[in-house]
């Protein structure tokens, strides 16, 4: 069927968008209104609307705190999974046809394996008596173990390892479309290596990096294993604040209010983002 | 001493020799044609040249410098691809300065420099424009005006045209080789084309098997053509075995043709080749030449081309409409005209 | 010089992507009570020992009937929505295909959350139909992108050929345009499964005791035990995800399914 009248595409349209509405469009208009309900949830003495979720939560240093720590953790993440991403992407989009199956397989592997999973694996590594504290001690060069399990580092690390498959698919994609004949051309004209990179792949990748970055930060703010498991104990991240909220605290309203601004703040970053990397990209530059 | 001299150079990819033992010495000023076939090795030798490619042995000099290891970017050439391959991102001056940049010419003498490259090739109006806003053909004009505006020590093209309509081709060749000229530049031009690489060069070297074929003015290449595979390539239609009767006496099959002076023994085995322009029909039979039926006819507008079934094999005429026309299956002869008669190499 | 240096980089990337699978699955073969690396010795016995929890077992299967199910059900919706949005001429399009991507921006701690609440206060709380249809909700756009991007690459032609030669509509679907997408459909559910039975952050809030999911019965278990059978699970997951990552590489291409 090349083309479909409007009326056999609305037909086959219906169902997953009904599908959306239910499952996605309902409960999120429910959120938004819990959102704006204040008492005890428990006894289900409520009032509302109002805003004073939002207002309380906004003047509260504790979750400002917690948004904030969140914030700083996965812009750190992303800043390093994007510095490492360059030359995993580089490799997959230059490597030998014979190569590219296991590479793509091991590079692309955290996104495919269980985030539980490799978070224990994560553990084992960065606990006390973890293979990192062994060896330094096992070199001599501390005598006692240093803390790296359960702290925001732990965090920082167990997110790189996710989100960077996600930076590294961005950036091969934009270094694909890039003619191998531009490089080439720039190193013929007496550019180096480096300044290949620089004058010529860097901002033509401007588009791949805005798409990674973006899909990077939002999967690390929202991100709730890592932080859970290998996270310092207690809420230390804004997902598993809002957890708490609900499940330990019975706070249905101060939570749903700190879903719905996550939410707003995940959808402004796409937004925003995309925004900036379409006016940084060079293919729309135009001479004034 | 040559502009570029290519020593024995050879090339393989997973043992397949792409490049067997090439070598060529190409004068200053002089633009060079790597002519042949897809697979031939032409596009790998050039990119050899440009160091886009790493070769396994022989050496490449360039005006006198040993550059076999020098990496790319310091070896002075300037390479104009099929794709144009010019950087998005930056205006049409930009992408002229780039090369200059890289050598580190102050901001006053770069803008003079490109300004002075563009127009001759005549987009001086075009500075700003970014390379998406221009035609195909404007597109391969930056590209070589890029390429040029470095004095590079030699120029390297690989099929520059090849993706533009015949017209637009016809006239960039012209303008290329003005150019060239002008500047003196040094220039190897790759193409698949014989009648581009006939148009362009002063000596068209035919590449086949990763060897070069022959290399040779350009009028050579097309009337004496070294050996069967040169002569294929440049269009000759009618290749026979013929045996060696005197010095200027063929005989093909039965038949005894006459010839300019052939340097073979008397005796000999050899093939012989005739471009189908230089073949005629005459109906009936005649003495002299080789009789036959007309088995097929192709109106060409101004000629017409006939294939003639013989006994020793088919061989195709092109005789003008205002001369002659023949019927299918007529029985006819054809002879050869035997100025135009090619003994080839083994 | 960088040559070796790129190398050097490249070999340190791949030991930090791969350290934590190889670490926790060489783990799961050490005799010790708790986790340790490398092992001192080896045994199997910690996974007969998770395979005969029923807190593992039962919440694998679990798993995967949610998986195979809420795939199941996304697949011909996917399908149907691709179609539309390819082949349809709706005005629109961009929109449209927004909101079927919508579940990828909605963070899946939101989807689980809001769920909770709207079924919770519309009296609707059979644990696993609204499990499933979260589920749903999160495989879909995996497979909404990977069809429609089969169906781009599809030649049109190949249909407007099929209908000339007197095929009708759903004849040239069954016979040109489906083995045509089947590899990139096949590959979207594949990782649909994937995506559905690694899933922590829904079914945080819609799983009960009766729905648990192994994700998370594991990181229950990790609470209070940190033994290698946590480890011998994991192991397990990663060899799924091993065979997963080929078949996605053999059918349609990793790279294609996970970044088109």
């Amino acid at each position: 069927m090349p083309f479909l009248s409007k009326f056999s595409s609305t037909a086959l349209l219906f169902p997953t968008m009904l599908m959306l509405g239910v499952v996605l469009g309902i409960p999120l208009y429910y959120l938004l209104n819990f959102s704006t309900l204040t008492g005890d949830f428990m006894l289900q003495d409520v009032t509302g609307p109002t805003i004073s979720n939002y207002s309380d939560l906004l003047t509260d240093g504790f979750f400002l705190g917690i948004a904030g720590r969140t914030f700083v953790i996965s812009f750190c993440v992303t800043v390093v999974a994007l510095v490492l991403g360059f030359p995993l992407a580089s490799l997959m989009s230059r490597a030998p046809a014979a190569w590219r199956s296991p590479i793509a397989i091991v590079v692309l592997s955290p996104l495919l394996v269980s985030m539980v999973a490799s978070s224990y694996g994560w553990i084992v590594i960065l606990g006390n008596n973890g293979v990192i504290n062994n060896a330094l001690m096992g070199l001599g060069l501390i005598r006692a173990p240093i803390r790296l399990l359960y702290t925001d580092f732990a965090i920082g690390v167990g997110l790189v390892h996710i989100v960077l498959p996600f930076m590294v698919l961005s950036l091969v994609a934009a270094l694909d479309r890039i003619e191998p004949a531009i490089s080439e051309a720039a190193s013929t004209l007496g550019a180096n290596r480096a300044r290949v990179w620089w004058h010529i792949l860097l901002p033509l990748c401007v588009p791949g990096i805005g798409a990674g970055v973006t899909l990077c930060f939002s999967l690390s703010i929202s991100a709730y294993v890592t932080p859970a498991v290998l996270g310092p104990s207690g809420p230390n991240f804004i997902t598993t604040l809002i957890y708490q909220n609900f499940v330990n605290l019975y706070e249905w309203g101060t939570g749903s209010a700190m879903a719905f601004l996550l939410l707003l703040v995940a959808a402004a970053v796409v937004l925003g983002l995309g925004t900036l990397t379409t006016l940084l990209s060079p293919a729309q530059r135009r001479p004034q | 001493m040559p502009a570029l001299d290519i020593q024995s150079v050879t090339k393989s990819y997973n043992k397949l020799r792409v490049l067997d033992r090439v070598s060529a010495q190409i004068d200053k000023g002089e633009l060079v044609t790597l002519l042949g076939p897809s697979g031939c090795g032409k596009t790998t030798l050039l990119r050899s040249i440009a160091g886009l490619a790493d070769i396994d042995e022989g050496r490449i000099v360039l005006e006198g410098r040993d550059v076999t290891k020098v990496p790319i970017h310091k070896r002075g050439i300037a390479m104009v691809f099929q794709s144009h391959a010019l950087f998005p991102h930056m205006s049409v001056a930009d992408n002229v300065a780039f090369g200059l940049k890289m050598q580190g010419v102050g901001k006053a003498e770069r803008e003079d420099r490109v300004k002075r490259a563009l127009s001759l090739v005549r987009l001086d109006a075009y500075l700003t424009r970014m390379p998406h806003e221009l035609s195909g053909g404007q597109q391969q004009r930056v590209a070589i005006a890029r390429a040029i505006v470095t004095n590079p020590t030699a120029l390297l093209l690989d099929e520059p045209f090849g993706a533009l309509d015949r017209k637009l081709r016809e006239t960039l060749q012209v303008e290329l080789r003005r150019l060239t000229k002008e500047l003196g530049i040094t220039a190897i031009f790759v193409t698949h084309d014989q009648e581009e690489a006939v148009v362009l060069s002063d000596r068209v070297a035919v590449m086949n098997a990763g060897v070069i074929q022959q290399i040779a003015p350009a009028v050579d290449v097309y009337e004496n053509p070294a050996n069967e595979f040169v002569a294929n390539f440049m269009g000759f239609q009618n290749i026979f075995d013929a045996k060696v009767r005197s010095a200027q006496e063929l005989a093909i099959g039965d038949t005894v043709i006459a010839t300019d002076k052939i340097d073979v023994a008397p005796g000999e085995g050899i093939r012989m080749a005739i471009r189908a322009e230089r073949v005629s029909i005459t109906a009936g039979h005649r003495e002299g030449a080789i009789p036959g039926q007309v088995s097929s006819s192709t109106y060409l507008g101004e000629q017409n081309a006939y294939v003639v079934d013989t006994a020793d094999g088919p061989v195709t005429a092109r005789i003008p409409t205002s001369v002659a026309r023949f019927s299918m299956g007529e029985a006819v002869s054809v002879s050869f005209d035997p100025a135009a008669v090619r003994v080839l190499a083994s | 010089m960088n040559r070796l240096f790129f190398g050097v980089v490249i070999a340190l990337l791949f030991t930090f992507i791969l350290a934590p699978t190889v670490v926790i699955a060489l783990s799961s073969f050490g005799t010790s009570e708790i986790l340790e690396f490398p092992p001192q010795s080896f045994t199997l016995r910690w996974y007969a020992y998770a395979l005969a929890r029923p807190e593992f077992t039962s919440a694998a299967w679990n798993s995967l009937w949610l998986a195979v199910s809420s795939t199941a059900i996304a697949t011909p919706l996917a399908i149907a929505a691709s179609l539309a949005i390819t082949r349809g001429r709706l005005p629109g399009r961009e929109v449209l295909q927004t909101i079927l991507l919508a579940p990828l921006v909605v963070p899946s701690v939101v989807i689980g959350l809001a769920i909770l609440l709207a079924s919770s206060r519309l009296g609707f709380s059979s644990g696993s139909t609204r499990l499933i249809a979260a589920h749903v909700l999160i495989v879909l756009p995996y497979l909404v992108r990977t069809t429609s991007a089969s169906l781009v690459r599809l030649d049109p032609l190949a249909e407007e050929a099929a209908r000339t030669l007197g095929a009708n509509s759903l004849r040239t679907f069954l016979h040109v345009t489906l083995p045509g997408l089947a590899p990139g459909l096949l590959a979207g559910m594949i990782f649909g499964f994937i995506i559905s039975f690694d899933n922590v952050s829904i079914s945080l809030f819609l799983a009960n005791a009766r729905t648990n999911t192994l994700p998370l019965s594991l990181m229950s278990y990790v609470e209070y035990n940190l033994d290698p059978s946590v480890a011998a699970v994991s192991t397990l997951l990663i060899l799924m995800a091993l065979v997963v990552a080929i078949a996605l590489e053999r059918f349609a291409g990793l790279r294609k399914t996970l970044g088109a």
